[in-house]
């Protein structure tokens, strides 16, 4: 029989039903396995932390199928801080539990976190959250907190702040009497959204002290526009622009707000951001992209083709290079550098859009269908995913 | 063929022009005097705004331009809410409201002799002569129960819904929230048919509850309902109507439609439908010879912006823009995702030229509800206006927005590209306020265009138009005989002394929830001679008409 039950061990509390559990030992064993459960529990409720620890390896050794002993063993080992254990104990979690898996999955990713095993840790985080987290605020904040910090640490800062962003609300709906406070009381979740939104590729824990408090600022920005209180955003970046304006990320930050708030200025903070970072590749695809709302198309056909030389893999650079181009009536230069973002970047519904429009353009009705059937395809898949 | 034509050249003196130039200035660019408060016209939108935030609370917008006495003056009936929860008009200031344009620059409510004031919480507004008798009629979108009045004759109009059976468009046994409405005759058979837009499912007071600014309840976006689809009824012609919205594939779609515009966009001679939804793709139901629809929005590229993004499709028209002759799509947003702008190619293809006509510059930051297209200046080039407003009344409270925005107007530079000139159009237009509404008409028949807009919970406004440039104009009230007795549908074409042409359609539906002046209107510049006049009717019949002078309205019958 399936049985609920909910663990509040330190700070991970997940409600959860265990596995069926087959009795397949003696019945010697079974007496003996479940009078050790039932110490290990009172033990843990106790809060006798290593007693609790010794009784449930001792009882998963008797029955390694048991994937309760083994949650509340990694649980117990991590509040310990005793994590290559934990991550051995979330990992026989994961080969015995087969109906909620999620939490195993969220454990095992903030323990591979811990020993610094970032990629491992950053895909077990993404297997949590690929379903839709479903946890009490304060553990679906970790998780979003810690995947956030990963996304950011290899290179993908917007989707870090996508995540960051829903981390903040989760605290925000977890305190609706003080949202705001309780989101700027975060430290932890302010470093992320700094580091993220400055696009720097570190770890809060890696900060030198000298840049500290300039990500903690931008955080305190960014942290605000995630709960859109653009109002008081706007007071953050001026404090973050009078002390830090000459530092890298800081103008281009500032660009990407005035984009939501005054996207006529927006355009002065990327080139200032341009004048102290030469090789910054983010503010020249702003600046092209930007350039095919106001009509300056020759201006942006600069960026993005600098912007191209800079990083030739990053597909957003081809859309706009593309679109440039079809602007400029280049139909087939537009086709060649859509098909080249296609290409990189084939699950983007973006890409194939643009691309769509393109062969339309050109009157290629029928290369424009089949492009049309894949935007459509992945829009759907997409407008779902936003849906979760 | 010119003995068949009755052409009534109307003198200027029976549609006198009442000339009201700017004192302080004589430019000849286009401007507009705000008229309202010596006009009479004493009107404030109510959509009593709760702290539950009910959605309709936000987007209450419907104007009708409608010459109910036919005097030949267009009179202004304004859409108007109604107390919460219990979505009835339980006092005078719900009223939906009449008013007499008496010829001089003022007007009269008559709504209490007309029969007009309503009973729900009203939204959109459409005219249209559904029972050809040469007098209009009216129909009202409604969150609760819709109208239709049917003229009288005599200052008076009879409710009619429950006859005509178009009270409840309905999706699974409930009456849907109808935003907006259009008539058009899709089958040509010389009736009018009634297209409505439906948006939401939406119950009151059940609104999630979405904060912003982690603090602030406000309205919420529209991705947090429920999509509908539209009705079309379709008129048989004895005072009933039979929906039609399955047999024709109309149902088939899902969307929060909001502008509703029609032009035949194939010129295959059968009207096609443009819908603009909230935050879904726009719709476009290509008419299949009156039989059924088939929705090509994507297809042909009107269903997104340049991004592949849907965006807060409002206010819609449907007219050429270009003269080149085939019919263009411009519909409003929100701010950050300028209004889109989509020429028609010809081939059953629309290209996005919002950014290339310069509409994507100035449109980017505006929150636009309410458009429409006319030319306002009179030098043969249709200009555009939108109604502004920031769809959220807290929106200052966590933004550096406000939710005050002055009206704008875009004026026609040729060759698709469009300035927004709004700062040079007088003082009036610079006021800021929560506008929702927004309708054109000539309203004092004087060959400029006006304008009509509405305020959420403020004073609705005339804009009078006094550009003084000395251009001349030409325009039309069509009569139809075999096709519907109001023109709606006819392809009008002019051709000036230099070989340029115009064009135009017969149609009210334009805008949100808004029923315009229904005579086509050209600018012709420095002509006082139209060389030709193509009129192309809904029954197939192809009229020409030759040296028409400018300068004055002409009344021309179907032969």
């Amino acid at each position: 029989m399936a049985v609920p039950f909910f663990l509040i061990s330190g700070h991970h509390a997940i409600a959860f039903q265990s596995a069926d559990t087959t009795p397949s030992r003696k019945t010697a064993d079974r007496e003996s396995f479940e009078k050790l459960a039932a110490r290990a529990q009172n033990a843990m409720n106790a809060e006798q932390i290593p007693e609790a620890i010794r009784l449930y390896a001792q009882a998963t050794r008797l029955k390694p199928n048991w994937s309760e002993g083994w949650w509340f063993l990694g649980t117990l080992l991590f509040d310990a801080e005793r994590f290559k254990e934990a991550q051995n104990a979330f990992t026989h979690f994961l080969a015995t539990e087969q109906k909620q898996r999620e939490p195993g999955f969220a454990m095992l990713g903030l323990t591979e976190f811990e020993l610094k095993h970032y990629e491992k840790a950053l895909a077990a985080l993404e297997r949590c959250l690929k379903p839709g987290i479903q946890a009490d605020p304060q553990f679906a904040r970790n998780v979003l907190v810690h995947d956030g910090m990963l996304i950011a640490f290899f290179g993908k800062p917007e989707l870090a702040l996508q995540r960051l962003t829903l981390a903040a609300n989760q605290i925000a709906a977890a305190y609706p009497e003080a949202p705001k406070d309780h989101v700027l009381s975060d430290n932890e979740l302010l470093d992320a959204f700094g580091i993220a939104a400055l696009r720097m590729r570190t770890l809060p824990s890696d900060l030198n002290s000298g840049k500290k408090a300039e990500v903690r600022q931008a955080g305190r920005a960014q942290a605000l526009i995630a709960i859109q209180d653009r109002v008081a955003a706007e007071i953050e970046f001026q404090q973050l622009l009078t002390q830090y304006a000459s530092e890298s990320g800081v103008n281009y930050m500032y660009g990407v707000f005035l984009l939501k708030e005054h996207p006529s200025q927006a355009a002065g903070a990327f080139r200032r951001e341009l004048e102290i970072s030469p090789s910054h590749v983010a503010a020249r695809i702003q600046l092209a992209l930007g350039s095919l709302e106001t009509g300056e198309y020759e201006d942006g056909m600069a960026f993005a083709k600098q912007a191209i030389d800079l990083e030739p893999s990053n597909f957003v650079v081809h859309v706009a290079l593309g679109k440039l181009y079809l602007e400029l009536g280049k139909t087939d230069l537009a086709i060649q550098e859509l098909q080249m973002s296609v290409k990189l970047s084939p699950g983007s519904p973006d890409a194939h859009f643009a691309l769509e429009r393109a062969f339309l353009r050109a009157n290629r009705k029928a290369e424009a269908k089949r492009e049309r059937a894949e935007f459509e395809r992945l829009k759907a898949l997409s407008d779902a995913a936003n849906r979760q | 063929m010119i003995r068949c034509l009755l052409v009534l050249a109307l003198s200027a003196l029976l549609f006198a022009p009442i000339l009201v130039v700017a004192q302080a200035d004589r430019s000849d660019g286009i401007r507009f005097e705000d008229i309202t408060s010596k006009s009479g016209v004493d009107f404030v939108t109510n959509s009593s705004p709760t702290p539950n935030k009910n959605q309709p609370e936000t987007m209450i917008s419907g104007i009708a331009l409608i010459d109910y006495d036919n005097d030949g003056y267009l009179d202004i009936f304004l859409i108007n809410g109604a107390a919460i929860p219990s979505l009835r008009k339980e006092s005078s200031k719900y009223y939906n409201r009449l008013f007499h344009n008496n010829r001089d620059g003022t007007f009269t409510d008559v709504t209490e002799k007309a029969g007009l004031a309503g009973d729900g919480y009203e939204m959109g507004a459409a005219v249209g002569d559904f029972d050809n008798d040469g007098w209009p009629d009216l129909y009202v979108a409604s969150v609760t129960k819709n109208h239709l009045y049917r003229n009288n004759h005599d200052g008076t109009f009879a409710d009619v819904t429950d006859k005509a059976g178009v009270g409840f468009p309905t999706f699974q046994g409930k009456k849907m929230w109808s935003a907006a409405a259009g008539w058009i005759d899709f089958d040509n058979d010389g009736k009018l048919d009634l297209f409505v837009a439906n948006y939401c499912k939406w119950e009151v007071n059940k609104d999630p509850i979405c904060l912003s600014g982690g603090r602030l309840r406000a309205y919420c976006h529209p991705k947090f309902y429920e999509p509908l689809p539209s009705t079309l009824y379709r008129n048989n012609g004895d005072g009933t109507f039979i929906d039609v919205s399955e047999q024709t594939g109309i149902s088939k779609k899902f969307g929060k439609g909001m502008g509703v515009a029609f032009n035949d966009f194939d010129g295959d001679g059968f009207m096609d439908i443009f819908v603009a939804n909230d935050n879904m793709p726009n719709m476009l139901f290509h008419n299949l010879k009156g039989k059924a629809f088939e929705e090509i929005a994507l297809d042909v590229g009107v269903a997104y912006s340049e991004n592949g993004k849907a965006v807060s499709g409002m206010g819609a028209e449907f007219r050429d823009l270009d003269n080149d002759g085939l019919p263009d799509i411009w519909h409003t947003a929100t701010e950050l995702e300028t209004f889109p702008l989509f020429r028609n190619r010809g081939d059953s293809i629309f290209i996005d030229v919002t950014a290339r006509s310069g509409v994507a510059r100035p449109t980017l930051e505006m929150s636009g509800w309410s458009n429409g297209v006319a030319d306002f200046d009179n030098d043969g080039l249709k200009d555009l206006f939108v109604a502004r407003g920031n769809v959220l009344d807290n929106i200052a409270e966590f933004s550096t927005r406000t939710y005050a925005e002055p009206n704008s107007i875009l004026r026609n530079l040729g060759k698709m590209t469009f300035a927004d000139i709004t700062t040079q159009t007088g003082p009036d237009m610079q006021v800021a306020a929560p506008y929702r509404g927004g309708v054109i008409g000539d309203l004092f028949n004087s060959g400029r265009m006006d304008i009509v807009v509405t305020v959420l919970n403020g004073k609705a406004r005339i804009l009078r138009n006094v550009t003084s440039n000395g251009n001349n104009w030409i325009a039309f009230q069509l009569e139809g005989t075999k096709s519907n007795r109001m023109g709606i549908g006819a392809q009008v074409k002019i051709t000036t002394e230099d070989g340029n042409s115009q064009y135009d359609i017969v149609s009210t539906s334009a805008g949100f929830a808004a029923s315009r002046d229904p005579r086509p209107h050209f600018g012709l510049g420095k002509f006082k001679i139209v060389k030709q006049v193509e009129v192309r009717w809904p029954s197939g019949t192809r009229q020409l008409l030759k040296d028409l002078p400018a300068n004055q309205f002409h009344r021309v019958v179907e032969p």
